[in-house]
């Protein structure tokens, strides 16, 4: 069995309230969100967050259709409305929302060795919001082009383009700082 | 976008997607056995049918792995365990007002670090009618979810993403959106 036929039989067994087919999701999809949630929500809340989104998730797992887009996709849109939700509560308290482009390592100071990680890290934390949030979506959901759309509201096209435009524009201040 | 180009892009966020993530940690073991839990409680209430419906898994299941993880020991449901609890939260008692002919209620609220609980007693509600549950407060509404009415009593918790000093009021909605029960908190 594939990797997707397997998916769709795991969804299958989370319709009937699997115990196991449950575990399984979370599994897979926990580092993902977690990973998401962790960019958004100081670090106290983002299991909450993400055990937030399985609730939510299983209550609605019925009305969930295929049709509709990819399960993940389906899964980061509950995610994203329970980060939002979260912003709302604080009252969109700056403390509470943690400073991507603080002194603290950082994600992205791994991805490239020693001197390079800042720069990385502060390029990335100058895209537009709009545009960061797409690649988030794009890597850490492994999310197609038409998924991310679905969560965030756009076509798959803009998405597409705002994915090429983050890139370039990545690309452009490593760059320009590298001269 | 060429295809060597779309490639390209895909290595680069498959190779972004490591660096973003972290270092990957596993899963705390009271967060899975909370969703095993949950699972397992909307097995059985479906299995026991509409009558049950009142013992559906609580809507904050997930959102207290100790809650969980001590109903996981007990080898029981968590919404029986919370009951019982000796070391429950203080209850808050408020009064509710507009109940239609027939409708009776009382309600606690539970003051969550990270929200407000709803414990609501009701009777008298239309047997398979909806009902939502929203938190009012100064910036806006926050749905604390939804129940089915079954005619008798039923006992229904309920939570919402809004503490509690921001909770102005507390409003059960029936499936025309008209206020059923109302709670102004002070």
């Amino acid at each position: 069995m594939d990797d997707e036929a397997s998916l769709q039989s795991t969804i299958a067994r989370a319709r009937d309230f699997d115990p196991d087919a449950w575990e399984a999701l979370y599994r897979r999809l926990h580092p993902g969100l977690h990973a998401y949630a962790r960019r958004r929500l100081a670090a106290p809340m983002c299991d909450d967050a993400v055990s937030e989104t399985f609730t939510r998730a299983m209550e609605a797992i019925g009305r969930f259709s295929p049709r509709s887009g990819s399960f993940d996709g389906w899964v980061f849109g509950i995610l994203r409305n329970v980060v939002l939700e979260s912003y709302r509560k604080a009252g969109r308290h700056d403390h509470d929302v943690p400073d991507l482009a603080s002194e603290e390592e950082g994600p992205l100071d791994r991805l490239v060795a020693g001197e390079r990680a800042a720069e990385v890290r502060a390029a990335f934390e100058q895209l537009a919001p709009d545009d960061r949030e797409v690649l988030e979506l794009r890597i850490l959901g492994r999310l197609d082009a038409e998924a991310v759309g679905a969560v965030v509201g756009k076509r798959a096209g803009a998405v597409r383009m705002a994915q090429a435009r983050a890139l370039s524009r990545l690309g452009d201040l490593l760059g320009e700082r590298q001269r | 976008m060429s295809d060597s180009e779309h490639d390209r892009d895909d290595e680069l966020l498959e190779r972004l997607r490591g660096e973003l993530l972290g270092e990957e940690r596993e899963p705390d073991a009271d967060r899975i056995a909370a969703v095993r839990m949950q699972a397992q409680a909307h097995r059985d209430a479906r299995a026991a049918g509409p009558a049950t419906r009142r013992r559906r898994p609580r809507r904050d299941f997930l959102l207290g792995a100790g809650l969980a993880s001590a109903g996981a020991a007990l080898g029981v449901a968590g919404f029986a365990i919370v009951d019982d609890d000796p070391a429950a939260p203080p209850t808050e008692p408020i009064s509710l007002s507009g109940a239609p002919t027939g409708v009776r209620a009382n309600a606690e609220l539970i003051n969550h670090t990270w929200g407000v609980e709803l414990v609501l007693t009701v009777s008298g509600l239309r047997d398979g009618s909806t009902y939502d549950v929203v938190y009012r407060s100064a910036s806006g509404d926050v749905p604390a979810g939804s129940f089915v009415g079954v005619g008798g009593e039923q006992l229904c918790r309920m939570t919402g993403a809004l503490l509690r000093d921001q909770t102005e009021a507390i409003e059960v909605l029936d499936q025309d959106g008209a206020t059923v029960l109302r709670s102004t908190l002070s």
